[in-house]
């Protein structure tokens, strides 16, 4: 019956629009322009937006990724946390809570709660005090609680096998103060102070035995007790990059002192300094950069103290060393260079071709350029003009590949 | 029974109904109209919004608009666009003084004398800014440059929007105005909504915050453009399909001469962010008895001009997204390499990048795939550039000057820039169907000229073969009359027997050479001949 209806109705409408010009009637064009206008009035044509446009645009409008994103957006201040605990937590949850702007635009604090499935824990307040001196000096006040149980270690040195795998606890409550000035904009200078309270126990993870069941207080420092530390801290950063998030051009020079005093047992003082140098080297008109960054860390013990094995400085992982597993070495001392090829696939992509080297070591005579590990590998970095916010590296190194999915740069 | 009788009917009729009758008639009694009567009363349209990400994602990813290739549709029969609630010609009429040319579409002076009064402002986009009302109540809405290039973003959109009002769109009178940011009075109404989505009182420290990145000169004075609120805005159109709401509206978007040519515009202007959110539907008229008409918006990206920077390398040489390119950098780790990214450009802050040697008039790109430009013909790019060729070379230092470029040398640059876009525009797309152009009837002449030849892209027309015949405006019939000659000069005889003809007889002229041919039909009346219809091909 409705195809009878629609021949019909095709065919009533052509009698309509022809008998014009059966009868030596034409119609001219503007009146047949006309007659399509009132036609189309009376029509219903298709929404100008579907589903998926209706959507993404009610998330743009109530902005719904910013309050997400900026301290004291979210619901009163309340904003969810993904992710952002330490290295190896696992998929991680939590809420952050922020008050900004207090004390005319002077003050912000946060409270952050986290927990992962790896049963790692955080929790964190934090007073900062950005704009000081019309930006010129910044304090910030933190206390922190967190709870690691299942921390990576592999015994200490360069020789360090992974087949003595094993995980430990690692907990810590930190009340600190940090402050400095900002004399002009790509100079940060401050000192800061924190009291530490650790605490080393038995690991959790399933796969892996408890550290202190493979090693003990002489091959790891610190195993058997754990003192309180009063650790001070001075630093001086030169920063020229033109993105802190995704740099292309200039270069980031840091030199960090800190004096770590144990308060308990006087077996664990120990100094520590470290520098960081990162340049970027743009050519092709910045659609191709070098990327390089030195790091090297010196830990000094105070004589007859030694530095505690979960405070020393590690190697491998997303961040350094690519091709080993996260903090597969770690001792003392460290050394590490990270180059980078990096270009522009796309205008979202930059890819990255890199080379990692570097090694731990006891004390600076046992370092020797010859027997440094190395890894390499590719990455993908989908960034914008700011930040990376996605991160996808490959590497390979003497113990086999890795692939790490960040939401971070490497540098 | 009788339903069957009824179809074998209907059937029967369609079937032997004479395809002359079915179809009408190739020309009509008004043909070629000069002006589409787009403005029928219809209520106001509801406002729509179009969200920017969604559509890269549709256009880049998705296939939108009718792309089967078929001729522009909102044309005469000359091939030209008519007058409409879209465009209206004017340096296309060739009636169109210097003067008004260089005055685009400014209905005044600018903001009335006095302070300016911000009533909002507008942290979010691409190019913030803030709206302010001048001493007699109009409304502005002020953009300004960034302190690493003062007056580029500023005089491109003044530019350009002279440039696309003088073509024959719509566009916002724009005024390049200069104040100082301690002169601006605040209205207590005014709000701003903050980086946490709250709705702030405006304060001189947004504005103070707001100008910072903003170039002052040595004085502290800003320069800005002060674009005229374009009232009753209903959110912009996009670039296939047609607005719900808008009865008036019946061609696709994608098949609009207008918009498929306006990628040879957005090429000469380097307009990359040719985008629907770029665009305004209003509706003009009094309440329930008005149209829509439709604007373009926001020039601040084109010429060398990024808003905020000076141009990047990449945009009007490759889309947003495009996998060719993408895989192959991916590849080859970067050691295949894009050729604009070694383009060099002269160190101008006031115009950003812009150049011509490169620049390419058939491989230029927006930011992202665009339908109306997908579709464009080459009959579209020829009206288009048949346009950009009618402003001379002291038309273009003209438009030029009124971007109040302090650097002499920087703006006589962006003119020789847009002199030579505009003549390898010419020299290009004219290539591409037959040039000949301005066909006029005198006595027993059809006169018409070469624009290769007009425009100095050739030293002489190509020799051209002529050939007459009836046509049959019902059937679409031809029927020759005599032999083909061959002609090497811009005039050819009619034939005694088509000046000598009936009323109402129609005729058609082919000129031909081994590429190209174009038709021009003829109509007898009132005992004249009148050209009715021109198809390229």
């Amino acid at each position: 019956m409705d195809s009878v209806r629609f021949l019909a109705t095709l065919f009533v409408s052509f009698l309509f629009l022809h008998t014009s010009t059966l009868f030596g009637q034409e119609t001219s064009r503007a009146e047949e322009f006309e007659a399509l206008r009132r036609k189309s009035a009376t029509e219903v044509k298709a929404p100008d937006r579907n589903a998926v446009e209706s959507g993404i645009l009610w998330v743009q409008e109530r902005k719904i990724l910013e309050k997400l994103e900026t301290p004291g957006a979210g619901y009163k201040g309340f904003r969810p946390k993904l992710g952002g605990m330490s290295t190896g937590s696992g998929m991680g949850f939590g809420f952050q809570y922020d008050k900004v702007r207090m004390l005319d635009n002077q003050m912000n604090f946060s409270m952050v709660g986290a927990a992962s499935l790896k049963s790692y824990q955080l929790y964190e307040l934090k007073l900062d005090l950005p704009r000081l001196a019309n930006e010129h000096a910044f304090v910030t006040t933190t206390a922190r609680r967190g709870a690691m149980p299942q921390e990576d270690y592999f015994g200490l040195g360069p020789t360090s096998d992974t087949a003595n795998r094993t995980s430990y606890l690692y907990e810590d409550a930190t009340l600190g103060v940090k402050g400095g000035v900002r004399p002009i904009s790509w100079l940060r200078a401050g000192a800061g102070v924190d009291w530490v309270k650790l605490n080393v126990g038995r690991g959790t993870d399933p796969l892996f035995p408890s550290t202190e069941l493979v090693f003990n207080d002489t091959n790891t420092p610190g195993l058997d007790r754990q003192p309180d530390f009063m650790k001070y801290e001075w630093f001086v950063a030169i920063d020229t990059r033109d993105s802190v998030g995704n740099p292309h051009r200039g270069g980031y020079y840091s030199v960090t002192h800190s004096q770590w005093d144990d308060r308990l047992f006087n077996e664990f003082d120990f100094s520590r300094t470290e520098t960081e140098l990162q340049q970027y080297v743009p050519f092709n008109a910045g659609h191709r950069v070098l990327a390089a960054r030195l790091r090297a860390s010196f830990d000094d013990p105070k004589d007859g103290s030694r530095v505690p094995f979960y405070l020393q400085k590690t190697l491998g992982g997303s961040n350094d060393l690519r091709g080993f597993r996260e903090f597969r070495f770690r001792d003392e001392n460290q050394v590490l260079l990270n180059l980078e090829y990096r270009w522009e696939a796309w205008i979202g992509l930059d890819m990255a071709i890199f080379g990692d080297a570097g090694k731990v070591f006891n004390s600076r005579k046992d370092f020797k350029i010859d027997d440094v590990e190395t890894s390499y590998g590719l990455g993908f970095r989908f960034n914008t003009a700011k930040s990376v916010f996605w991160r996808i590296d490959i590497a390979r190194s003497r113990e086999g590949a890795r692939a790490f999915i960040k939401f971070e740069h490497v540098f | 029974m009788k339903n069957r009788v009824l179809v074998t009917l209907c059937l029967c009729v369609s079937v032997v109904f004479p395809q002359s009758l079915t179809f009408g008639q190739t020309f009509r009694s008004d043909d070629p109209i000069s002006i589409d009567r787009d403005s029928l009363p219809i209520p106001k349209p509801p406002r729509r919004k179009i969200n920017d990400y969604y559509d890269f994602l549709e256009n880049t990813f998705m296939k939108v608009g009718d792309k089967t290739g078929r001729r522009a549709m909102n044309i005469n029969t000359l091939g030209e666009v008519p007058n409409s609630s879209w465009f209206t010609n004017r340096i296309g009429e060739g009636r169109i003084s210097s003067a008004e040319i260089v005055r685009g579409p400014n209905q005044g002076s600018g903001p009335a004398p006095g302070a300016l009064t911000v009533i909002g402002g507008k942290t979010q986009g691409i190019t913030p800014g803030f709206t302010v009302r001048d001493s007699s109540g109009d409304i502005y809405f002020l953009k300004f440059d960034p302190a690493t290039n003062p007056e580029m973003a500023t005089a491109a959109e003044m530019i350009s929007s002279k440039f696309f009002h003088a073509l024959g769109y719509n566009v916002a009178e724009q005024y390049i105005i200069k104040f100082r940011p301690a002169d601006l009075k605040i209205s207590p109404e005014a709000r701003v909504r903050n980086e946490l989505d709250e709705e702030t009182p405006l304060t001189t420290q947004f504005i103070q915050k707001l100008l910072a990145p903003v170039a002052h000169d040595a004085e502290g004075v800003v320069r800005a453009i002060a674009g005229k609120l374009i009232p009753e805005g209903i959110g912009p159109f996009k670039f296939y399909g047609t607005r719900r709401g808008d009865s008036n509206d019946i061609f696709p978007h994608e098949h609009r001469r207008e918009l498929r040519g306006y990628y040879v515009f957005c090429s000469w202007l380097n307009h990359d962010d040719s985008r629907s959110v770029n665009t305004l539907d209003a509706y003009a008229g009094e309440a329930g008895k008005g149209f829509v008409k439709h604007y373009l918006l926001d020039f601040g990206s084109t010429l060398g001009s990024a808003s905020l920077f000076a141009q990047k390398l990449r945009p009007g040489n490759e889309y947003m997204w495009e996998a060719r390119p993408t895989f192959a950098s991916m590849l080859t780790l970067g050691i295949w390499q894009r050729q604009w990214v070694s383009v060099k450009y002269p160190n101008y802050p006031s115009i950003g990048r812009i150049e011509a040697d490169f620049f390419r008039p058939d491989r230029w790109k927006p930011e992202y795939p665009n339908p109306a430009f997908h579709n464009m013909d080459v009959e579209d790019a020829f009206w288009a550039t048949r346009l950009v060729m009618m402003f001379s070379d002291q038309d273009i230092r003209n438009m030029v000057a009124t971007g109040m470029i302090s650097d002499q040398r920087a703006s006589a640059y962006l003119a020789d820039t847009l002199i030579k876009r505009r003549d390898k525009i010419g020299n290009y797309w004219l290539r591409q169907v037959s040039s000949l152009d301005g066909f006029q009837v005198s006595g027993d002449t059809l006169a018409f000229e070469d624009l290769l030849v007009k425009y100095k892209f050739a030293e002489g027309m190509q020799a051209q073969s002529v050939r007459f015949a009836s046509f049959d405006n019902k059937t679409g019939q031809r029927t020759a009359l005599g032999e083909a000659s061959t002609i090497r000069e811009r005039r050819v005889s009619i034939p005694s027997n088509v000046t000598g003809a009936a009323e109402g007889s129609f005729f058609v002229a082919t000129l031909a050479t081994d590429a190209h041919s174009v038709d021009v039909f003829l109509k007898k009346e009132k005992s004249l001949l009148k050209i009715v219809g021109l198809q390229r091909k």
